[in-house]
């Protein structure tokens, strides 16, 4: 028997914030991270700057994160690179599908404002103009240890907001 | 910009951009920024055709310290590339090992110049900073720690059965068709030929230093891999002999301030050749310019490569320097 579905009954679920909102911050959340790290056109150097991180020399798995490749697992988004009218589209549809409560950091002086490449037609002048960023982090190329710091940070706002978060539950 | 009279690559199109609003001056940290880990290369090949241009010849000094900073930078790219290959591969204890023994390169890249991969040392006719590196017994252990550590890392690509058999075989290009395509880098010389922009003898202290470059005759992504970890010994070996041999001098000649006539400059990276063009017209400002990357004009090898399926296909180009690998995270 073939069985054919029927795509024009199917209706758009939302999730709820129940099953999103609420779960998504929780207290054991920022003890382990999960970085999605997307790389726009760019010179490649904070690309290699940030496998350095993952290397034995820096190690930020010693830290408890982690990278990974899909972003509706992401704790953090990490965004370097030059973002131009291509790109804008990807990393709107990424951004998107983040959890919510995720951070969003900007690496490199390319992801920040544009950099050396503000002036050049089609670049956008940073990733702010696109999605909004929490943390941004100087540098050209930007350091291993401008990475770890910010990503540090991102642990950090993750933490205050669960602890708000558990407060405003037992309020309840 | 308008006429220009090189073909729009994609690198090529952001650095005419950015000539336009820049002077050629500022242009060197432009040219740097084109290609993260290979930008000592880019920004020496814009000065060389700068210099070219204006027909200014660079003191001695100047050349080895150049010579010296190109070799670590060229051995940093190695090693990313070796790393790159292993993981593809699977390997990931080899992937680690070539990982760490970069950042003991890019830590005396940092004693010297302060930055990892993006170092701001050449200017229009020389360099910007003096290195004394002979007086510096730290940097000269340090150099010789890594020669013994890369031989292991070459132990491990010689004999390992693992690289072995998934890497011999793979990707064979015949000498004859690498030289109908005439391929650079890593793509030549491990079908064979033995060509390499640094016996040019057009910049760097090269000849002073019996500069003769690595080959292999296998053809195929071993012999191409056995290149690379070839030349970081190698490169390793011309720091050494160059800090020895530096003479004393100045370091930077007196560049005009308006550019005039043309000049094409072609730099061995650790992919194969780069290319940089430009063009005065009598003031500060080029009236064009234009980039060639090795990974571009490499590209064109693919369809003579045999004996490979698409599921190796980023191994191939890996080892052919098309591709650096940091896309596929």
């Amino acid at each position: 028997m073939s069985f054919k579905p029927d795509l024009s009954k199917l209706k758009s679920v939302k999730p709820s914030a129940a099953s999103r909102g609420i779960r998504a911050v929780r207290s054991f959340r920022p003890e382990s991270l999960w970085v999605f790290h997307y790389d726009g056109s760019g010179c490649d150097g904070c690309n290699a700057e940030y496998l350095d991180c993952l290397s034995p020399a820096w190690d930020i798995e010693r830290l408890a994160v982690r990278n990974t490749g899909n972003p509706a697992y992401a704790d953090v988004l990490l965004v370097t690179g030059l973002i131009d009218g291509d790109n804008a589209d990807e990393l709107t549809q990424i951004y998107d599908q983040l959890p919510k409560g995720s951070k969003v950091i900007a690496a490199g002086a390319c992801a920040c404002t544009g950099g050396l490449f503000s002036e050049c037609r089609g670049i956008m002048a940073g990733a702010d103009s696109i999605i909004p960023v929490d943390i941004y982090t100087a540098g050209c190329a930007a350091r291993p240890e401008a990475f770890i710091d910010a990503i540090m940070m991102a642990k950090e706002q993750i933490e205050k907001e669960a602890e708000l978060q558990e407060d405003a539950d037992d309020e309840e | 910009m308008k006429n220009s009279m090189f073909e729009t690559t994609e690198s090529s199109a952001v650095f005419q951009n950015l000539a336009e609003h820049k002077d050629y001056r500022q242009l060197v940290y432009a040219a740097e920024r084109m290609y993260g880990t290979g930008g000592f290369g880019n920004s020496l090949a814009f000065c060389v055709a700068v210099e070219g241009a204006c027909n200014v010849i660079v003191p001695v000094r100047a050349q080895y310290i150049r010579t010296i900073l190109m070799e670590l930078s060229m051995m940093q790219e190695n090693l990313l590339r070796l790393a790159s290959i292993a993981e593809a591969i699977g390997y990931d204890r080899l992937s680690m090992m070539c990982w760490s023994e970069r950042e003991y390169v890019l830590e005396i890249l940092e004693k010297l110049t302060g930055n990892r991969m993006i170092l701001s040392m050449c200017c229009a006719g020389g360099v910007r900073r003096d290195l004394n590196i002979k007086e510096m017994p730290e940097v000269m252990d340090e150099i010789d720690n890594i020669i013994i550590k890369t031989q292991e890392i070459r132990k491990v690509f010689e004999t390992d059965k693992q690289v072995i058999s998934r890497l011999k075989g793979l990707g064979y290009l015949s000498e004859q068709e690498a030289g109908e395509a005439s391929v650079t880098g890593p793509g030549a010389k491990g079908s064979g030929i033995a060509d390499d922009r640094r016996m040019l003898g057009s910049y760097g202290a090269y000849k002073y230093l019996d500069y003769s470059p690595v080959v292999e005759t296998g053809g195929d992504c071993y012999a191409r891999c056995m290149v690379k970890v070839r030349e970081v010994i190698q490169s390793a070996k011309l720091v050494r002999k160059a800090a020895e041999k530096m003479p004393e001098g100045s370091i930077c000649a007196q560049m005009p301030d308006k550019i005039e006539g043309e000049w094409i400059a072609r730099v061995e990276q650790a992919d194969g050749m780069d290319t940089y063009y430009i063009k005065g017209k009598g003031s500060a400002f080029l009236e064009d310019a234009g980039i060639r990357k090795a990974g571009e004009s490499n590209e064109k090898i693919m369809y003579r490569v045999v004996n490979y399926s698409p599921e190796d296909e980023s191994l191939v180009r890996l080892t052919l320097g098309i591709d650096d690998c940091l896309k596929e995270r």
